[in-house]
Order: structure tokens, then sequence, then C-alpha cells
């Protein structure tokens, strides 16, 4: 261990910081939809990093610290009940969908399946808490959204995870650079505790942070570039509306700790099936999730998740639609 | 060195992004981007992040051997490069420039005053002081204005608010003194407005200024027959942005 290295750090942190300070006090805003873009980018990065960082934790101490045994043995071995318990998972961890991905990556880590990890990833950020609490604060048991949004997150959750099982090489779905970290090293028991931690907060934070950025930054500027007024006009179609509101939802990448409160305001003018499909699709697929799971997930792979959850939104927008 | 640099990306900008967010929540300025209920979270998010920047760094980067080919080589470097870039450029404007709220660009792109957003929180009846319609928001002015849009209602009951000009399509002669109510951060921020009747308001008033505003409501002026009542001002100051720029 070299010290010099983190007094290093703490000095370029210390520059960043009276840098920041000192543009504050001598630039302006800029005065067009570019400061805008920017805000918003910086909203959804500032919104979502305490999430990634407590889900990086989160990793760390499911790969270093919580033994092999204790992650499996009381999960049951047949795969459907197995995927039914891990989809459950989420209740018990109330980070957002940007900080289940590096905890889904920690649980394959420690030799979780990938139909397991798609499991939990897609339940997780619908079947938690404070999304169940926030979503009924805003619709109470209205039209059935409540309901019909944590039971269809939860099933689409295992129907992607079972879909995702039936290949017969797994690693395929992975991307090349995951699947090889998830190779079990060489020498782990030969490092310390401390190293561990280390080089997992690297590892991951190279891989997520990139993809976050990049995602919050294109969502950023694209809401600038859509007008949600536009949208809003298709609002009583009831196929019209569903996609509308897909659209929306994969543009806007809200955390679902929190989306029932964004879409409230749309509740007036369009159907519930349409508020259903946006609740149900946007913690699983967005720009900025999408970003963060092709980190971890082969491009097909990523195909077939969006896809699936895509038309399953579809489908259950379009007949709440027509029988509600 | 350039490896180094591409492998140390992650770091450098969680650590970077850390620190401004520090920096954010001591000059109280968080708020610009997200709700306060999540400021302490937050924080303790941001200090867990350069505690654990302090061990990457004691600990050294792991050292990954790559056996790609010579072509998914040249393209992951290619990547690699602008997502880089990209990182960069984003870290960049996060040091460079100063923080600022949502301007008139965004308050026209969304809908204005949707019911739901502006729901009553409270009734304002005849019981209540007069003295208490003078401290009332942007937002509390929108909503009464929904609710009761009788030109009675509101003689005697005196508007003092701060907000922000955005232009108005309904007369030339009409800008809206808006607001942004965020209920998680800037991405859900919905605008409510209320309408200021100022003929010419162009010569004088610039778009994206903010403005408080002293006077009551009353009928437009014929000509204007889509708005039943506008903000006629008795006195226009101009306003700093205030600490809290977003209603919450």
């Amino acid at each position: 261990m070299k010290l010099w290295r983190p007094v290093l750090v703490l000095v370029g942190l210390a520059g960043v910081l009276i840098a920041r300070v000192w543009t504050d006090q001598t630039l302006e805003p800029l005065q067009s939809p570019v400061q805008d873009a920017l805000t918003l980018s910086i909203s959804l990065l500032v919104e979502s990093l305490p999430f990634v960082i407590l889900g990086i934790g989160l990793s760390i101490v499911v790969q270093v610290f919580v033994p092999d045994s204790w992650l499996v043995r009381w999960l049951p071995r047949n795969p459907f009940r197995r995927r039914a318990v891990i989809s459950l998972f989420g209740m018990f961890l109330p980070v957002c969908e940007c900080g289940n991905v590096p905890l889904a990556r920690g649980l394959m880590g420690r030799g979780y399946s990938v139909g397991d990890s798609v499991a939990f990833l897609l339940a997780a950020p619908i079947v938690n808490p404070v999304t169940i609490i926030t979503t009924h604060q805003a619709f109470g048991f209205d039209d059935g959204i409540l309901v019909a949004r944590l039971l269809a997150g939860y099933a689409i959750a295992n129907l992607v995870g079972w879909l995702l099982s039936l290949h017969p090489q797994p690693e395929l779905l992975l991307t090349r650079k995951f699947a090889r970290e998830c190779r079990p090293p060489g020498d782990p028991k030969d490092q310390t505790k401390l190293v561990q931690v280390g080089h997992m907060f690297y590892t991951e934070s190279a891989t997520l942070m990139p993809a976050l950025i990049v995602g919050s930054l294109v969502a950023g500027f694209i809401q600038v570039g859509v007008s949600r007024e536009a949208l809003i006009t298709l609002g009583t179609d009831p196929i019209i509306s569903v996609l509308a509101m897909l659209f929306l939802a994969f543009v806007i990448s809200v955390c679902a700790n929190v989306d029932a409160f964004f879409i409230l305001p749309f509740a007036q003018t369009f159907l519930p099936g349409s508020l259903v499909a946006f609740l149900v699709f946007g913690p699983l697929v967005d720009i900025k999730m999408l970003s963060l799971l092709r980190t971890t997930y082969a491009g097909r792979t990523v195909g077939v998740i969006a896809g699936v959850v895509g038309l399953a939104s579809l489908s259950l927008g379009m007949v709440m639609n027509y029988v509600g | 060195m350039w490896a180094k640099v591409i492998a140390s990306r992650g770091v450098l900008a969680l650590s970077i992004l850390a620190v401004v967010t520090l920096w954010l929540g001591v000059e109280g300025k968080l708020s610009l981007y997200i709700h306060p209920r999540y400021n302490l979270f937050t924080l303790a998010m941001a200090c867990l992040a350069v505690v654990l920047v302090v061990i990457a760094a004691v600990t050294r980067e792991p050292r990954h051997h790559n056996h790609d080919g010579p072509v998914r080589k040249r393209r992951k470097r290619l990547a690699d490069g602008a997502s880089a870039s990209i990182t960069a450029a984003l870290l960049l404007v996060l040091i460079i420039l100063p923080p600022a709220t949502l301007s008139s660009a965004t308050a026209e792109n969304r809908s204005s005053n949707d019911l739901a957003v502006v729901s009553p929180v409270e009734t304002f009846d005849d019981q209540v002081s007069l003295e208490l319609f003078a401290t009332l928001t942007v937002r509390d002015w929108a909503m009464l204005l929904m609710q009761n849009q009788k030109p009675a209602y509101y003689h005697g009951k005196r508007v003092d608010t701060i907000g922000m000009v955005t232009p108005s399509d309904t007369s030339d002669d009409v800008f809206n003194l808006t607001r942004f109510l965020i209920t998680c951060c800037a991405v859900d921020a919905q605008p409510v407005s209320i309408p200021v009747y100022h003929p010419q308001w162009q010569e004088s008033i610039s778009v994206n200024s903010w403005l408080r505003i002293e006077g009551g409501f009353a009928p437009p002026p014929e000509g204007i027959e889509t708005l039943p009542l506008v903000l006629i001002p008795v006195e226009i100051s101009p306003e700093e942005v205030p600490r809290d720029p977003y209603l919450f």
C-alpha cells in the first residue's frame, strides 16, 4: 500500500472544491434551454447518486462479508420457487432501480443465475415498500392501479427471469467483461477484506458511473426536446395513450419510488390502463436504466428484457383501458 | 497513462460528483436538483463515497487482463473514449457551471396548473384574515383561481408574491408569474402560474427574470376573453432568485 495515493486523492478533491467555489462566484448560468437540459441531467445524477452508492455498498457487503452458504442455503431449489422468492427481495431493500444494478451484479458474483438476477432486478423497484406507499398515497386503491402495478411487476419479472433461464449458455447473456468478473478469482483469500472492498468499489464505479452519466445526459436533453403538452393530447385514446405513456416513462427516467407522484397530474387526462403501463414499464426500462443494464447484460439480453417488458406493459394497459 | 485514465474514470466521476454534492449541500443549493427530504440521505451517501474512494486509492486498482481480439479491442477503445469524453464534459459542467433553476423553456414545454398538482391542500374561505392572503404563494393563488372565479371573492384580497416571468399565449398584454412544484427532483417539476396583466410588459420585463408583484385579481379588460381573472399589479419590483426557487 502506498499512502501518498489517498493523500493525492484528497488534495485533488480539495482542488475540485476550490474550483467549484471560485466558478460559482465568477461565472453566470447559461441563458438557454441547454442550461435546463444540463439542470435536468444533473438532477437525475444527484437523485440517483445516493442509491447507486448504497447499491454498490450492499453489493460489496454481499460479495465480501456474507458467507456463500447463507446466501443460497435457505432458497428453494426449484427454479420457479427460487425466482419467486428472489423477486421479493426488493421488499426488504428500499433502493431505487439504479441501486439494484450493482446489487444484482453482486448476487451473480456469488453464484446466482442470470434469470435469478433479472427476476430480482425487475421486481425490486416495484415491490419495494417505498414504491408501494407512494403509489398508495397517489392513487389509493382507485381503478386497481396499485394492485395492477404490484401484480404485473412481480409477474413480468418472473416471466423474464424464466425466459432467460431457458438459455443453454447463460454466460452468453452477460457482457464478456462481466462474465469474466463472475468467474471465481484465483486468490481472493490472499487479499484482506479492505483490499477486496477497495477493488470491488473501483470495479463497480468504473462500470456504472460512465453509464449513469451518459444515460442521465441523454435523458436530460431529450426531455427538453420532447413537448409534454403534445404527449398529453394523446391521453384519451386507449392504445395511443398507452404508447405515449410508455414513451414518456422511457424518456423521463424518474425513480420508481416517486413516479406515482410524477404521473398523478396525468390522471385527469389519461386512462387508468395507460397510467399502469407507465408505472410498470418505467421502473424496469428507461434510458438511464438501459444504460446501466448494458454494463452487465449483453445487448441481446437487454433487448429481450426491454421487448418483453414493453409488450407486457402495452398489453396490460390496453386490456385495462378496454375492459376497465 | 490513457489506459489508467480510462480505467479510473468511474472512481474519478464518483468522487467529483460526491464532492460537488457535498458543496451543494453546504451551500444550501441541493434543492435546485432534489426535494429537501432527500438532502440528509444524499449527503450521507456522498460522505460514504468519499471514504470508499480513499479506500480504493489505498488499495490501488485491480489488475484486469484483456483477452479481446484486435477488432474488439479497437471497438472497445472507441467506446471507452466516447464515454470518457461525455463523462469528462459533464464533470466539467458540474465543476464550472453555476447551478441554476429551471427556466421558462421548461415551463412552456410542460402543461401548467394541472389540477392534481395544484389540488387543494387547504381551503381558503371568507373567515380567514385578509392578512393571510398576502402570504400566499403562486401555487396557492393558482389553486384559488381554479376553485373560485367570481371577481367579488377577490375584492380587497391583496396579492404579494414572487415568481419567474414566463410568456403567456393568451395575450401580448399578459405574462405568467410561474413557480415549479417538485415532488422528487427537478425532473418531475410541474409549473404553476398566475396571469399578470401588464400592457407592453416586454419593454421593461424580461422572460426568466424574478419579480415581486403586489396587486389584486380582477377581470381583465375587454379583448382577453379566455382569462376570467388576471392579476393587476400595483407594484412590480425585481427580485433575486430565492434560495428555494421551487415549491415543495
